[in-house]
Formats: structure tokens, sequence, C-alpha cells
């Protein structure tokens, strides 16, 4: 039952995002009645599930949306703010009560249930006069028919009316076992059975059945239920079942669709109670009336079967609607081929996959080795598939960033009405992929950035005016790809960050010393030292305790940095960036004496030769730039002697080019990234480990820290000599 | 051993479902929704009921088992319809495009055992 | 815990610098031979490298340079016995570098006497007790202690030094 529980508790969250999705899009002016289905169907969905696992606080709090949002999708009440404050309150407070069944809290305390009562307070407007109508789908029985009280006149029984194909008995079934089956759901009040369909005795074909029954029938079973009796035989057979308390006028249908003579079966419905002579009389008079005077009413003479005519107006209307809205059906198309699979086998196909990338590795280099060309020839085709199974496998677990970014219209909303702030949220790349295990962790991290800016960059509409600029604050989430990595960008149009105000603050905190002269980019850079924190008032939305330092170190733990520019007045923009995934990579093999290191390959440029291995200095002139690099064998102290050539990789990080420089260039081969494990996560220089394909373990460089590191040895040195040309730090990198 | 495929876009009930199903003995395939459930009743897989959700993102319940009733091998096999749906107009069209019945959500373990024991072949 | 065990529990001894060690059984995973060990840059000594177990990436401590000695000699003998950390959550497998493997030994609770405040040449709180097997006592070690991924993780930064930033 708690794998049940499991799925529930991520199954409602899904919904409770997609429920505010909606709810936003509402409130920003979307009348689109897909959204507006797309919110009650997730209301649904949450409830549908906690009655299933029985989480009754869920259950009923969330009917109650789930009636307002009927209402709205039927059309009877229109959207308005009150109602959609409303309905956000409840997402929360539905989020509060899964906490704490996530925490083995089945019934919420007194707090939560008066605040869950406050919202269904607020919610009360919305829900219309009838108090009944919110318990219609509470205990949803069979009695959606319209029941009408005919003139006073209780018929409490069904009415069935069958006429069995002709094949009944061929294919094996006999009607009796029908009837008796009919038994187990209650009692045959009175049965009729007509035989006008049986021909002559000559004529008669022993193996056919031609016989019918009308039958009425007292129970408590559904409509569904009693079909289900006639399930086996419904393809062939005429049947027709009316609920107790029908309307005359469903009764007069029936007469009209079954093949005997109208007067016969008016007498068998008299006969079984389901009607009575002067309503049997009135009717048949009223219906021929109306069809000389083709009345004004939907009652047609040719009525024909009341099941058919509502098919066929249902089905046009389905179409319709279907049409008008082709985005949102080709959307639902996307929707609709998506496959539910457990992260955990994703998680074991990648393993294996990486297995068999090392596996294939080392086949390759066995084959190459033997000499035998059609082996070579085998196992290179064998490398390209899986190269092919690495890259769709590794897809398999890429996820559009969208939905993570969906989050702050909500932050958006409620920042801009705790601080009165305005404050639009525009967002670019969407549709941007990333591996779901970083979409994960990048979520919180990326959660403070968004309401810093809003918090802190955005300023008070007032203040935006006097400095001309327009009230509404702006704030984009951006995503893209670049060069293997995606960037993440949080961008505001505020204040900017005050950088003598950065700087004082961090003499204070003891971060920096005074008369330390640093660059602008390195005084802003500051905000991610630890214990730093610009803000004197803490406010409620962001600034409690968690520092800029942890959204850095969050960062850096993915194998990701993120760094600001900042200009007063102006605004301030973050970008994060992130590797596409966490596991597999294509790498760059390298040796440095008897080691191997690799570097990503989407990292790296180009390779040259170091012509001149006698030089001193820490850079070469490339194509009239400066290249800083640095020498991995003194770096890592690697033993053995400086052969009499190298080669520098030139590798490129977030726009700065760096020169590492090596013994022997390997060539490109396709690598699983195994972590070093917490015994190494203080490393620096190390992005983490692969098995080459002769079973050794081959170190991936972490370009990124080598690069920053490069640029800050070249900054030194620009300090020093005027001569070369300066190279910005970066550096916000772990 | 009879099979079942069982469509719903709710992992919920479609797990709480299918343990009830295992439990009695049947075999259960799940899909998430419509088209997943398509493409293995196009595989020619053999299924005894379908149990099927109505409201479904993507194609619905409805759209779906017309699709099935497309397919030659289960123009007979019965369908239930798992819903809350309390219109009258959906059941009747539900019913035009071939379901064989319906169970109301949350249905007990005993009625729907007891449905299925009826319409199974 | 060692000490209150009142069974009789198994021990791997080995042979390091001419001393004699012990394990438990339980935290031993598997003993492999020496070999194909890549070595990790600006780490200190008693962190050998890493090596590739069947497909995972295992941090190799050289014991001797961990208890403040010259790190090991590699001889024929020389082994890496893998250990089984089973810390809170999580789980870690680290090798250690030992001179030598000698046996699987028997060792009741009444044969472990409480480890001395001096005496030895390792750290006390690297051991759990000492082990009186054969007339010869025998250093039982506090396998947490010595391979405390907390302690190492911090010792490793040292040497790492302000290099990269």
């Amino acid at each position: 039952m708690d794998e049940i529980l499991n799925v529930f508790s991520v199954e409602a969250r899904e919904q409770l995002e997609a429920m505010e999705a909606g709810l936003l899009q509402l409130e920003e002016g979307d009348r689109d009645p897909e959204t507006i289905n797309g919110v009650f169907r997730a209301a649904h969905t949450i409830k549908g599930g906690a009655g299933v696992v029985e989480i009754h606080s869920v259950e009923k709090f969330t009917h109650v949306l789930e009636n307002v949002l009927d209402r709205l999708r039927n059309g009877e009440i229109e959207v308005n703010g009150d109602m959609i404050s409303a309905l956000l309150l409840g997402c929360d407070h539905i989020g509060t009560l899964l906490d704490m069944v996530a925490s083995g809290q089945t019934e919420p305390d007194d707090d939560v249930r008066r605040a869950g009562d406050d919202i269904a307070e607020q919610l009360r407007p919305f829900l219309g006069a009838k108090a009944a109508e919110a318990a219609k789908n509470v205990t949803v029985s069979d009695a959606d028919v319209q029941r009408s009280d005919r003139e006073g006149r209780i018929n409490d029984c069904w009415h069935i009316s069958i006429r069995f194909g002709r094949n009944v008995l061929k294919n094996g079934m006999d009607p009796l076992a029908f009837l008796r089956y009919l038994l187990n759901l209650g009692e045959i009040a009175h049965i009729t059975t007509l035989t006008d369909a049986m021909p002559e005795a000559d004529a008669m074909d022993p193996e056919l059945c031609y016989l019918g029954f009308e039958i009425a029938f007292r129970s408590h079973a559904s409509k569904a239920a009693i079909e289900h009796v006639f399930e086996f035989c419904r393809d062939e057979c005429d049947l027709h079942i009316l609920p107790p308390d029908s309307k005359l006028e469903e009764y007069l249908l029936l007469i009209d669709a079954l093949p005997e003579e109208t007067m016969r079966l008016g007498e068998i419905l008299v006969k079984s109670g389901a009607l009575t002579r002067e309503e049997l009389d009135a009717g048949l008079r009223r219906q021929s009336g109306e069809a000389v005077g083709a009345g004004d009413t939907a009652a047609a003479p040719q009525l024909g079967n009341i099941l058919i005519q509502q098919q066929s107006v249902q089905p046009e209307l389905v179409e319709a609607a279907a049409t008008k809205q082709k985005a949102v059906s080709e959307k639902k198309a996307a929707e609709s081929s998506l496959i539910r699979v457990h992260a955990d086998k994703l998680d074991q196909l990648i393993d294996l996959v990486g297995e068999l990338v090392i596996a294939g590795a080392s086949a390759n280099l066995l084959a190459k080795k033997s000499g035998e060309a059609s082996l070579a020839e085998a196992t290179s085709v064998l490398s390209r598939l899986v190269e092919s199974i690495r890259d769709s496998a590794l897809q398999l677990r890429m996820v559009q960033i969208g939905e993570t970014f969906n989050r702050f219209h909500r932050v958006a909303r409620d920042v801009s009405r705790e601080l009165s702030k305005e404050i639009e949220l525009v967002i670019n790349g969407a549709e941007t992929e990333l591996d779901k295990s970083v979409v994960e962790k990048i979520g919180d991290p990326l959660m403070h950035l968004v309401r810093n800016a809003m918090d802190h960059g955005i300023e008070s509409p007032a203040a935006r005016a006097a400095a001309g600029k327009p009230t509404a604050g702006r704030v984009e989430l951006n995503a893209f790809h670049d060069s293997g990595s995606i960037v993440i960008e949080v961008v505001d149009d505020g204040g900017g960050l005050n950088k003598d105000r950065i700087q004082a603050k961090a003499i204070e905190k003891g971060i920096i010393q005074e008369g330390d002269t640093l660059s602008d980019q390195e005084v802003v850079n500051l905000i991610f030292e630890a214990g730093f924190s610009t803000v004197e008032k803490v406010t409620n939305l962001s600034g409690r305790g968690v520092g800029m330092d942890v959204v850095r170190k969050n960062i850096a733990a993915l194998r990701g940095s993120v760094d600001v520019k900042t200009e007063m007045g102006a605004g301030s923009r973050f970008t994060i960036r992130l590797p596409l995934t966490l596991a597999i990579i294509d790498g760059f093999l390298t040796g440095v004496g008897k080691a191997s290191y690799v570097i990503p390959l989407d990292m790296v440029v180009e390779c040259i030769e170091l012509a001149d291995t006698s030089v001193e200095r820490d850079y070469i002139n490339l194509r009239g730039e400066v290249l800083p690099f640095v020498r991995l064998r003194e770096l890592f102290e690697v033993p053995g002697k400086q052969p009499a050539r190298e080669n520098i990789v030139v590798v490129q990080y977030a726009g700065q080019k760096a020169g590492i420089v090596v013994d022997q260039l390997l060539g490109e081969f396709q690598t699983v990234i195994k972590p070093l494990g917490t015994l190494f996560r203080n490393m620096r220089g190390i992005g983490g480990s692969t098995i080459l394909g002769t079973g050794e373990v081959a170190l991936i460089l972490d370009v990124q820290a080598l690069v920053s590191q490069c640029a800050a040895a070249e900054e030194q040195q620009a300090h020093s000599s005027h001569g070369v040309r300066r190279i910005e730090s970066h550096g916000a990198t772990a | 051993m009879s099979t079942i495929m069982l469509v719903d876009d709710s992992a919920t009930i479609l797990l709480s479902i299918s343990n009830i199903l295992t439990k009695a003995g049947y075999a259960v395939e799940k899909a998430s929704n419509a088209a997943e459930g398509l493409s293995k009743f196009k595989s020619g897989m053999k299924v005894d009921l379908l149990i099927t959700d109505l409201n479904m993102p993507g194609m619905n319940g409805i759209e779906f088992i017309k699709e099935v009733r497309t397919l030659p091998n289960y123009k007979f096999m019965p369908i239930l319809f798992l819903t809350t749906e309390s219109q009258q107009s959906k059941r009747l069209e539900a019913k035009a495009a071939g379901a064989s019945g319906w169970l109301v959500k949350p249905a007990t373990a005993d009625e729907l055992l007891g449905t299925i024991k009826l319409v199974i072949r | 815990m060692l000490l209150n065990a009142p069974d009789i529990q198994q021990y791997l001894t080995f042979l390091l610098s001419g001393e004699m060690y012990a394990v438990g059984i339980l935290n031993v995973k598997e003993i492999i031979e020496y070999g194909q060990l890549t070595e990790i840059p600006m780490m200190p000594a008693f962190i050998r490298g890493v090596i590739n177990l069947r497909g995972a990436v295992v941090p190799v401590i050289d014991l001797a340079a961990r208890f403040g000695g010259a790190p090991s000699e590699q001889s024929r003998r020389t082994c890496i016995v893998i250990i089984e950390l089973v810390t809170e959550d999580e789980h870690h497998d680290i090798g250690i570098v030992v001179d030598a493997v000698s046996e699987v030994l028997e060792v009741s609770s009444a044969d472990i006497e409480p480890a001395p405040s001096f005496g030895a040449r390792i750290r006390a709180d690297f051991i759990a007790g000492m082990g009186k097997i054969g007339g010869k006592f025998v250093i039982m070690l506090d396998i947490k202690k010595v391979l405390s991924v907390d302690e190492i993780a911090t010792l490793a930064t040292v040497g790492q030094g302000e290099a990269t930033n």
C-alpha cells in the first residue's frame, strides 16, 4: 500500500503544479476551455487518487475546488481574481495536506483544518446556491438519469426491453442465462415474453432465437450493472433499459424504438406497472399531435432510439470543439504519446549503457591490437551503434526546463502582491532540454536567484518611475544550449548591485581588507563568498540565512558555474552554466607521462603543438590573441621527464579560452563519468574519472577550474606588466 | 489466465487497480494513456477485457475505444469505462463508441471484480 | 562495541610495516592483487589513487602512510583489501594497501583488551582494542575511524592549496 501512497503523492504534486500553472494562465486572461478543463482534470485526478489511497482530508478538500472548477468548466461562473486567489490558496493547502501525509500524518491538525475551512469559505460564493451540488460528485451513483416525478406517480422498477439477436444460441449463449444472472442484481417484478417474431413452424429455424422480453425489474443496481448482465449479447441484441421513474417521454420513445406494434407494447407497459393507462393514452395523443404541428420541442415524431438520437448530436460537438482548438489538439497529440517510466529504470538503463560503452571501448582496443581487419571493422560498427544507443538513452532522461521555469509565475505573482511591486516574468527557451537529474537539483538555486531578483533587484514602482523606468519591473528567465552546456540566465531590470555597498560589507565581514584593490568584477563576485549578505532588512521572501555562497556551492556540485554581470540602475544578469548530463560525455584523451587525462570534448577548441617547450612564460600568442596555459605536468606533479614535443589543447569555457599542456594527444572517445566519491569532494582541477578500454582509470579534467585558474594567473601577471592584454576573470567557480 | 488491459492517466489508479486485479489472478497490462494502449492493441496482444479511463489528456477514452473497436481482434472484447463522469450524454456517447459498461470510481475491489466476472468471457 | 560483544568474531589479520593488524571480517568485501592504480594529483601521500573494481572507481588508501609512516613499498605480497563502510545512509568502498594478508582468525571478545592510551605507534582512536592471539598482540583497528571519509576529505584539501582560486 505504501507504494500506492508514494505514487499518489508524486502524482498529486505533479497535478498540483499543473493546476497552479493553469490557474495563473487563467488569471492572465487565458480563457481557453482546454486550460480550464486541464485545471479541472488535475483537481479531479488528485481527488480520485486521494479517494483510492483513502486520504480523506485531501479528497474532501479537493472536492470543493473541483466543484468550483466544474462550474467554471460548464460556464456557470466566470473567472475572477478572488476566485483564482482562493483556488491558488487551495492548491497551497492541498500541498500542505500532502506534506502532512508524507510525514505520516493522515489527519490534519486543528490549525490546518481551520486554514482549510477558511479557504473553503472563500470558495463558497463560487459554489452556487445548491448545496446539494457539492455532494453531487462525491458519491456518483447511477441516478444520473433524469428522474421525474410523473404527476406524483412513483415507479420503483427498471424497465428492461430486450430482443435477442437471432444468432444468440448459435454463439453458444442461452437467453435464460442472462435472466438468471439478472436475478443476482434484484428481483423481476413482472415479465412478458414476446414471441411476435416467431415465424410459422415450418419456417422456423430451431437454431435461431426469436424471443424478446419486457421486464419490470426491481433493483438497486446501477444501469451499467444491469447492462453488464447483457454484455455478452449486447452487440447482437436490441436492449433498452429505462431507470425507475423515467419520464413518460422516454417510455414513448422506447415504444417507438421497438419492433412490435405500439399498442401492444403500451399494453405490456401498463400491465407491468411502468405506465398507467392514462399516461399511455395522453402520451400517444401528445406525440401524434406534435407530429402534425411540428412542435417546437425536440420530441419529433421519428424519435427513434433515444440512444441514437443523443449519439448523433454528441460526436459532432466533440468534433467541432476539436477543430476549434487545433493547436490544443496538437499539444494533446504530443502528450498522448508520453509514457510514464520510473526514473530508477532509466537510471539503471543509463548505467548499463555506460558499462556497454566501456566494454565496447575495450573490445575496440583489442580488435585493433589483433590486427584483424574484419574484426576491427565489426567492432567499429558496434561502437557506432553503442554511440547511438548512448545518445538515445540519455535523451530519455532529458526533460524540458519549462516546467521548472513555470513555477516562478507563482513566485512573481506572490512577490508582486506582497511587496506591492509590479513584476513581469518573461520566459525564453522553456523547451530547452537537460538531464532530469540536473533539473531536480537546479530548482532551489534558481528559486533563490529569482527571488533575489524580484525581492532585491526590482525596485518599487515609485522608485522606478523616479528613475524614468516603466513601473513594471521585468524578470527574465532564459535557457539555451551553448557548447555542450546549458545556460540559464536570471535577468532583472532593477537597480543592479551596489558595488560600494558590497565592498563596504565585505570589509565589515572581513572577507577583504581595507585597501585591497579589486576589479569591479571581483567586487561583484564577493556576493558569492560565504557569509555575505548586503540586505539590511531580511524580508519574508529571501535573504533568510541562505546566501549566494550556497547557490554557488549547489551549482558547483553539478559541475556547473554561476557568474553575475551587473550595472547600477540597469539591473543584473546571473548566468548559470551546467553540463547537459551528469552521466556520459564525449572525451578527448590526452597523456602526460604514464597518466591519462580526459578533457570533455565539447570544451576542446583545437590542438596545437607547443613549438618552443623551453619558454618560461605561461602564455602564447595564438593568432594575435594571448592564450594563457597550464602545464599539467607541473600542476599535477607528474613524474618523468618533459618530452621534446608537447601539445596544447585549447579549451573554452564560458567564453574564456585557455591552453592545457599535455605530452600526447590520444584522440576522442566516449566516456562514462564515474564520480570519484565523497572522499574527493574537495578536490579541484579533477571533475571525475572514467574507465578506459584497458580497464585503467583515467581522470577527467575540470576544465572550468583550470580555465579560471589560468585566467587568475594571467590577471596577476597583467597587474605586474601592462604589456599583456588583460583577461577578465569571471571567477565564480568552485 | 485472462489478460486485462488497464488504461488510466492517473498512476495512483493504475497501481491500485492493477494490484486488485493481479491479486485476483488476472494478468494486467497497463498503459498511462490512450496512445500507449492503442499501440499495445496494434501489436496484436491477447486482451480479454479493456478497462479505461474516460477523461484523459490527449486522446480521450471515447476516441480511444472507437479506435480499438476498429481493430478486428478486439471487436467483441468487453470494454469497461472507469470514470466519475456523471453526464448521461457522455455515457451514451461512450456506449455508441463501443463501451460495454461502466465502473464508477472509486470502485471497491468487490464491485470491480464482480463486474469483471460478468463481462469477461 | 567490540568490547561488549560476548561472542566470537572473525577477523582478517594482515601485516603492515612489520606490525600485525586486524579488521572485522564483516567490513572486508574482498582482497585483490595490487596493480593498475591511477594516481590522483595534488593529494596527500596516504591517498594512493583509485582503481577500477569491476566498473566502480574505488579510492585506495596507503594505510602505512595514514598511520604517519612512510608509504608501503610494493612487494610481491602487497594486496589491496577492499573495505566496505556503511555510514548513516552512505555506502563506501575503500581499498587499503597492506604488505601481506595473513589469515582469518576467530577471536573471542574475552581475548580483546582495551586499547592502550599510549605506546602503540598509531593514533589511539584508530584502535578498537588489542587482541591476544597466540601470545602475541594484534592491533584491532577501528576501521570507521581509520577510514573516516570526512576526515580524509578534509585532509585531501590540504596540498591543493590555493592553487585554483
